[in-house]
């Protein structure tokens, strides 16, 4: 007899004696993400969140499935006990039934799997600190245990090249280890706005009007709530003045990021295989609301005269007329599609509260006073700092999304 | 008056060598080298309001508020009270939808002004339609119940804070009201 996983085992004169050696478990919020390297590599999985009432699903396909050979396609004689093999056997009969909520039947076809049955989400990392590229800092998490940062030399170009020639291997430490990341991120679809602006001609020479149109777009179809994972990137800025200006019709916001930590002394430019240490941070701690806003009609003047220049300039005053004009231009198109946006805002309901977060009492006593109380509480205050900075999440009561009070506006 | 026991040599015999069993929640396989007794990872509990707990075909919920009122079930709060028992909200698998899900919802019944004044209903209700389109009835998802073979497979929780709620008008033509859970 011996003693397996969270067991312990004694000896004693009239026999053995198994103990429950199990301890409390952290709490896994939701969104909790853990990495798992399997027979196709690494892939993730992710505890079911919500965005309203809706659990969101990986859009993968069965053969995908297999190939990351995640819990969801465990082979079944290695299951035994009833709980976990209740489970398992639904998996399996759901994907080989294709009971997925949306999506075709078959091997390659895609399928949408809910997160609370566990489907396995392959990752693609990118490269972060001696081998990556600039752009993607260090966490100091990492720095810490012996990542060191991009060299300045290392151009982005030159790493979609391939080429690390740039790297000087006498400035690379011997026992470095190397981080490659990936995030893993929720994928909303929703209403675009769209925009588009024409010249007509005005009603005297030289002078034109611009018209700005708004209008709806749906969501891609068969989009639905999803999470995804890669490299997020942010949605970029607002180019009002755009002839034609289209929204992205989604909204995305990052759950986590997964990290793979070498052992000491990795070649640049190593694949991440099973011996690399896995290591989360995540974004999102709790469920989420998702509001998008009304599409309201414009109340203001629709007509916004463009006047351009006049004799190159000779009237000062008529320029500076026509300067203003332009701004007010810009920023009535700005303000036009800002204000009409459909983007939605993901919030956590907390009863009120702006932030769940919250922060610690800071101390603004001195660590060289005279004051001895005063002493120890600065000393633990920046121990507990310096903690916190060393971890990659928070502690309890983690991060909110926080409330946005403006969708209270027109409350009866 | 002393009654004497059986005597019991010391040190006891060993028992005989007998097959182990696995007991409830153990797991028992048989290696190289002998027999190994594992158990599952103890999963970390958080007792937050709107707790949901299946028994059976019943949830009950921890204590939590909206707007600073305790919801009921069948008309008792759901954290009970002095006189009545924690009540219990039957469920059934002929509401889930076709992918067998479900929902708990808390149910809101605001008058004219958006207002819930003390005599209005909170109430927790299972369903298949966890959003209202109505501008009398406000619902939010408290939990979620994925359902098997005509069995709750799975209760996942929603919410995991007390409530404040508001109802918003929208602009002039722009759709029906809606119900904000924060």
């Amino acid at each position: 007899m011996q003693a397996g996983r969270n067991t312990t085992l004694r000896e004693s004169p009239i026999g053995r004696s198994v103990s429950d050696a199990r301890t409390p478990a952290k709490w896994a919020h939701p969104w909790t993400t853990s990495a798992s390297y399997g027979p196709g590599g690494w892939f993730a999985q992710v505890k079911p969140g919500f965005v309203n009432h809706e659990c969101p699903v990986v859009r993968t396909t069965q053969r995908e499935q297999d190939r990351l050979g995640g819990g969801f396609r465990r082979d079944l004689s290695r299951v035994i006990t009833a709980t976990s093999g209740g489970a398992e056997i639904a998996r399996a009969a759901a994907l080989s039934a294709g009971g997925s909520r949306s999506g075709a039947r078959g091997s390659t076809g895609p399928i949408d799997i809910p997160l609370y049955m566990s489907p396995a989400l392959p990752l693609s990392f990118r490269a972060v600190g001696s081998d990556g590229s600039p752009q993607f800092p260090v966490p100091k998490f990492f720095a810490d245990r012996g990542v060191a940062e991009p060299p300045e030399a290392l151009t982005a170009e030159a790493l979609e090249a391939g080429d690390l020639s740039s790297i000087d291997p006498r400035n690379v430490p011997a026992n470095r280890r190397l981080l490659r990341a990936c995030d893993v991120w929720l994928h909303q679809p929703r209403l675009a706005l769209t925009s588009d602006i024409t010249l007509h001609d005005g009603p005297a020479t030289g002078i034109s009007n611009v018209r700005q149109t708004l209008s709806l777009r749906s969501a891609a179809p068969g989009d639905v709530l999803r999470v995804q994972s890669g490299t997020f990137r942010a949605l970029e800025g607002i180019d009002a003045l755009g002839r034609v200006y289209e929204e992205p019709n989604y909204d995305e916001l990052p759950i986590a990021t997964v990290y793979l930590l070498s052992g000491p002394g990795a070649e640049n430019g190593s694949e991440p295989d099973g011996t690399w240490q896995p290591f989360v941070r995540h974004n999102l701690f709790w469920n989420l609301n998702y509001q998008t806003p009304w599409f309201r009609q414009y109340g203001g003047d629709p007509t916004i005269p463009f006047l351009p220049p006049l004799a190159g300039g000779a009237a000062t005053l008529i320029t500076n007329f026509l300067v203003a004009s332009l701004n007010d231009a810009l920023q009535d198109a700005l303000n036009l599609v800002t204000s009409h946006s459909m983007a939605g805002t993901f919030y956590t309901p907390t009863c009120g509260g702006h932030h769940a977060a919250l922060p610690a009492a800071t101390s603004s006593a001195s660590t060289a006073g005279l004051d001895k109380t005063a002493r120890i509480a600065a000393d633990s205050q920046a121990k507990a700092r310096a903690r916190r900075e060393g971890r990659l999440d928070p502690d309890y009561p983690f991060l909110a999304e926080p409330f946005d009070p403006a969708l209270l506006t027109q409350t009866t | 008056m002393i009654t004497r026991g059986p005597i019991i040599p010391w040190p006891p015999k060993p028992a005989p060598a007998a097959k182990p069993m696995p007991g409830a929640g153990t797991l028992l396989a048989l290696g190289p080298g002998g027999y190994s007794v594992s158990a599952p990872d103890r999963g970390a509990t958080y007792p937050h309001p709107f707790k949901p707990s299946l028994s059976g075909l019943a949830l009950r919920f921890s204590r939590g508020l909206v707007e600073n009122r305790e919801p009921t079930i069948k008309g008792v709060r759901i954290g009970g009270t002095a006189t009545a028992a924690q009540p219990e909200l039957a469920i059934e698998a002929a509401v889930a939808n076709a992918a067998g899900e479900s929902w708990c919802c808390v149910e809101v019944h605001p008058d004219a002004q958006g207002e819930l004044p003390a005599e209005s209903k909170i109430e927790i209700v299972h369903t298949r339609t966890p959003r209202s389109l109505s501008p009398e009835v406000g619902r939010q998802a408290l939990c979620m119940i994925v359902w098997r073979e005509g069995n709750p497979w799975q209760v996942l929780p929603i919410v995991h804070f007390n409530l404040r709620y508001a109802r918003v008008l929208p602009p002039a033509g722009s759709g029906a009201a809606r119900h904000v859970f924060f």
